[in-house]
């Protein structure tokens, strides 16, 4: 009986006008995406070769001495992926390359290089909203659950076919699964045709690029999708079980749908800057310069500038440049700590919102966002102390060096030989493939989608239970 | 007739349930977004004042030229509330200085840069999504829905034409929308009243009624948009999912859409040539300091005294390790003092050098962002959406051009600034020592007070100081920027929204033409 019911009502959706425009629309949407996709990740790509084209000069000019390649910046770039496309995780705002050098960790104007680099954004343009999988899904396909759903009760009421079902043996528990299960499958196959589409159009113009995980990524979101869409699904059957007329139904469901898919996303990071407060620029650079003058200059190695300094000397000069350099790492990362962690704390507030719970489950299956960043800018602080410790083993193997290796050009004495470019440690950024530690991470948001499902449905099975159906 | 059309519309709607209910909410989250939106304004001021005492405190204390390094900041608009405009965290440092011409600098902005993954809330974005949906819901059966209940026919048998009767639809409707935008900017000035110290002046006033009048005009669109639709199809339901699905792409992906397209658009490439041309703009002041540096033997090379961090003059950061240690200067240190004059007079050509890397940057970088904007405002024409988010920016002063002239004003700031220290003879004359490249230990040590004293009683005994004069501000250049006069803005602002008058008028035609030959059965 459930499989008649649903079968009928695919049918009846289908042949609604609404569902010939939503279907129309959905695929412009979804084939727009990809092909928008496809030019920025092409943008990308380019930058990306330019960036390793770059580093690839730092590492050459580097290895002429070993000296050099001490006092070297590298600039660790993280790379575009096809995964992006799920969630670009708004990259475009956060830093795409961190610069680092071994001898010191970087000043406190950049704080690591964390500070957006001129040219990443037109700033006389306001800010977009990205054009990806989890918008086309979260905004487009739930505004469309909406849209389906509204009056699928009180349609049937007004029509004065409800009664006519009801008067057969089937319990009102079932009818209202069979019309959600109804319009789940067509929003489960309008995914399932789009993200078809997309790779076909990923594989026309992109060639064969397409990692074999990706497939697997799209699949996974593909689950977490119906489960978002679900929780839409049912608020719009709630609406229409709960209001007379259906487009009253639809006046609630949309506005309910506007606060939370449009509006929610923005209340977080508003929210976030109320509750905890970030040093300011100036604040931190205040902390920055107490940290570094906390410590006079050592008159030792005022001696080894002269040139009259013993080995006592320069044991207290790599004291004081080991304390130093710790000193800058600590500011520059509790830096980096009290930035992100107010980001942090806002998408946790956003996570609440079902828009914000999937959003943020969608950046972490494609590795992008907020959560990658730190990821990134941790390995980017590791490779400065990869390189150094490089540096440091390459000198003692030079038995003409005197293996003086602390930060300050002026009275270093070590290695000015060559290195061999190609056994310099090479920046990885962090991967940003599914591994099964982060498909644990979904669970979070999974849970809670299914508990609002539970909650949303839970209410519409009462409502529609105690209705009355003339 | 028309009036009475008009009257029983707005009757009608303002007791209609769903109108109600969608009143409701959109107060609610208009009161929400306000909230919200003035406590992130007062955040954002508050660290613009802490930013202006901290310069005052700094200049107040000041004793030689080289501690006048003023800082211009700009302000956050307390009409952000209403639009945040241009993707720019405010407020913005811009430090006054010989060797930079002021231009805007993602890393002086905000105090944290991650925070701009998040959008930001406005009540322009509350209307431009929420209040669009609203009308849509008020107007889809406008015509339609009387003709399925029988009331169109009745109408029409009394002697009114249809001409009247759509003018009095209109009527009612914007009556409708009038009420419902005046409680939604009675409420927004209510929150803020009773939430938070932000207080708004006449002028302010003048901005927010335009912005109401903008939101008129850009409801007014939907509303005729949902008239014409209802009379385009046969059954209200249908009129109202074309009408959705077409608000969704007015209101929600267009303006989206626009600015994507305009980013994304035109590829990498300008950004290397950009730089590339950038880079040729090196005039070389480094190789120069350099050079005199070995000509001269550096005096301080003698490390045996203790040394002191202190970046050049112009910049306050410091750095550990390889540059800028310097010895403490006593009044016997004269050699020292020798050398760092001669530096000094390389050091003035920073400010031409800091012109010539402006010009270029005005030239490859600026000229493509520039370009983008031009191409954001010709996508722009087509979408009601982003010339009301434009319209309500210009006159809540956060759009692009408002920054521009803070700019400007900052630059020619800094001529003046520049033309200040030249007339003192700061950089022409061996005398002026104290605008060298001293940090700030070794000036608070040279310039203490009772060397001061000492100087004033006898000025010989105190070397520096006899050769240059102490501090003189009294004549020193004031910032001064004034923003739009409000009638400007107010006129800049209706200019924008040219092309939806135009639309307005379209859309009133076809719905005249439509509605001649409608069926009313």
């Amino acid at each position: 009986m459930l499989a008649t019911l649903i079968i009928s009502e695919i049918k009846r959706n289908l042949l609604s006008q609404r569902s010939v425009v939503g279907l129309i629309f959905v695929i412009v949407v979804y084939a727009g995406s990809g092909v928008i996709f496809t030019g920025k990740y092409l943008n990308e790509k380019a930058k990306d070769v330019k960036n390793a084209a770059t580093l690839k000069d730092n590492l050459d000019e580097g290895a002429k001495s070993l000296d050099h390649l001490y006092d070297q910046w590298f600039s660790c770039t993280k790379y575009q992926e096809i995964s992006g496309y799920l969630a670009s995780g708004n990259e475009t705002a956060l830093p795409k390359a961190l610069v680092v050098r071994a001898s010191a960790p970087q000043g406190a104007a950049t704080f690591g290089g964390m500070i957006i680099s001129p040219g990443s954004s037109n700033y006389m343009i306001e800010r977009y909203a990205d054009y990806d999988l989890a918008f086309v899904i979260g905004v487009v396909l739930s505004f469309l659950a909406i849209v389906f759903s509204y009056d699928a009760v009180s349609r049937d009421r007004e029509e004065g076919s409800l009664k006519l079902q009801l008067s057969n043996s089937l319990p009102r528990i079932q009818l209202l699964f069979g019309k959600f299960c109804a319009i789940l499958i067509l929003l489960g196959v309008i995914i399932a045709v789009g993200s078809v589409l997309n790779l076909i159009i990923f594989q026309i113009l992109l060639g064969a690029s397409i990692p074999a995980a990706y497939p697997f990524e799209t699949l996974l979101s593909g689950v977490l999708a119906i489960v978002y869409l679900a929780v839409f699904i049912w608020l719009g059957l709630w609406c229409s079980v709960s209001v007379q007329k259906s487009s009253t139904a639809l006046a609630i469901a949309l506005l309910a749908w506007t606060a939370l898919v449009i509006l929610s996303p923005f209340i977080g990071g508003m929210l976030a800057q109320r509750f905890t407060r970030v040093a300011s620029r100036e604040e931190a650079n205040q902390v920055f310069q107490k940290s570094i003058s906390a410590e006079p200059y050592p008159v030792e190695m005022g001696k080894l500038y002269n040139g009259k300094g013993d080995e006592e000397d320069w044991k207290v000069a790599a004291a004081f440049d080991e304390r130093m350099n710790d000193r800058f790492e600590q500011v520059v990362v509790h830096r980096f700590n009290e930035l992100t962690g107010q980001a942090e704390q806002a998408q946790a507030i956003n996570f609440f919102s079902p828009y914000g719970a999937f959003r943020q489950t969608m950046e972490q299956i494609a590795g992008t966002g907020l959560a990658y960043h730190r990821k990134f800018f941790l390995a980017a602080r590791r490779y400065r102390g990869d390189i150094a410790a490089f540096v440091q083993s390459q000198d003692r193997r030079d038995p003409e060096s005197r293996h003086h290796v602390v930060s300050d050009a002026r009275i270093r004495a070590m290695s000015q030989k060559p290195v061999d470019p190609e056994i310099v440690p090479r920046f990885e950024p962090p991967a940003r493939r599914v591994a099964v530690s982060d498909l644990l991470t979904t669970l979070p948001a999974l849970g809670y989608l299914v508990l609002l499902n539970c909650v949303v449905s839970g209410l519409t099975f009462v409502r529609f239970a105690r209705m009355d159906v003339r | 007739m028309i009036w009475t059309i008009a009257r029983k519309e707005f009757f009608e709607k303002m007791l209609d349930f769903r109108v109600i209910v969608s009143f409701v909410i959109a107060i609610v989250l208009t009161a929400t977004a306000t909230y919200v939106a003035a406590d992130s304004y007062r955040v954002k001021k508050a660290e613009y004042d802490q930013l202006l005492r901290n310069n005052q405190d700094e200049l107040k204390e000041a004793k030689v030229y080289s501690q006048f390094k003023p800082v211009v900041c700009y302000p956050p608009s307390p009409l952000s509330i209403f639009s945040q405009g241009i993707d720019v965290p405010t407020p913005i440092t811009v430090p006054i200085a010989l060797d930079e011409v002021p231009q805007y600098r993602p890393t002086a902005a905000g105090a944290n840069p991650i925070m701009s993954i998040f959008e930001k809330l406005d009540i322009a974005i509350v209307i431009r999504v929420l209040f669009s949906l609203l009308v849509i819901l008020l107007t889809f059966d406008a015509f339609s829905g009387e003709k399925e209940s029988g009331t169109l026919r009745q109408t029409l048998s009394n002697p009114v034409t249809r001409v009247a009767l759509f003018a009095g639809k209109l009527a009612g409707t914007i009556l409708v929308l009038a009420a419902v935008v005046a409680l939604t900017f009675l409420t927004t000035l209510l929150v803020l009243r009773l939430s938070s110290e932000v207080s708004f002046g006449m002028s302010d006033m003048v901005r927010i009624t335009g912005v109401a009048l903008a939101t008129m005009i850009y409801l007014a669109f939907f509303a005729l948009l949902g008239m014409l639709i209802s009379l385009l199809f046969q059954h209200s339901s249908t009129s109202l999912v074309v009408l959705l699905f077409s608000w969704f792409f007015l209101a929600v992906f267009q303006p989206n859409l626009n600015t994507y397209v305009v980013s994304e658009a035109g590829g990498t490439g300008w950004i290397q040539t950009a730089q590339a041309g950038m880079a040729s703009a090196d005039c070389g002041v480094y190789d120069e300091l350099e050079k005199y540096e070995k000509d001269h033997g550096d005096p301080r090379s003698d490390r045996s005294k203790p040394m002191y961090f202190g970046g050049p003059g112009a910049s306050k950061s410091q750095y550990y390790g390889t540059f800028s240690l310097y010895p403490e200067v006593t009044d016997a240190d004269f050699g020292v003092l020798q050398y760092l004059i001669g530096q000094i007079q390389i050091y003035r050509k920073f400010g031409d050098c800091a012109e010539r890397s402006f010009n270029a940057y005005r030239t490859y970088y600026r000229s493509h962002l520039e370009r983008q904007l031009r191409f954001k405002r010709a996508l722009d024409l087509f979408s009601p959406a982003a010339l009301y988010s434009r319209s309500a920016a210009v006159l809540s002063m956060t759009d692009a051009d408002n920054l521009e002239s803070f700019l400007d004003a900052a630059r020619q700031y800094r001529t003046a600034y520049v033309g200040f220290l030249d007339r003192k003879g700061l950089f022409s004359s061996n005398a002026q020592l104290y605008f060298s490249r001293l940090s700030r230990d070794q000036i608070d040590k040279t310039a203490t007070d009772e060397r001061m004293a000492r100087y004033r009683q006898d000025p010989e005994s105190v070397p520096y100081l006899s050769k240059a004069p102490p501090l003189d501000l009294s004549d020193a250049p004031v910032f001064a920027w004034r923003q739009t006069d409000p009638g400007d803005d107010v006129r800049e602002g209706a200019r924008t929204l040219f092309p939806l008058y135009a639309l307005i008028m379209a859309l009133c035609a076809l719905t005249v033409w439509r509605l001649r030959s409608y069926d009313p059965r």
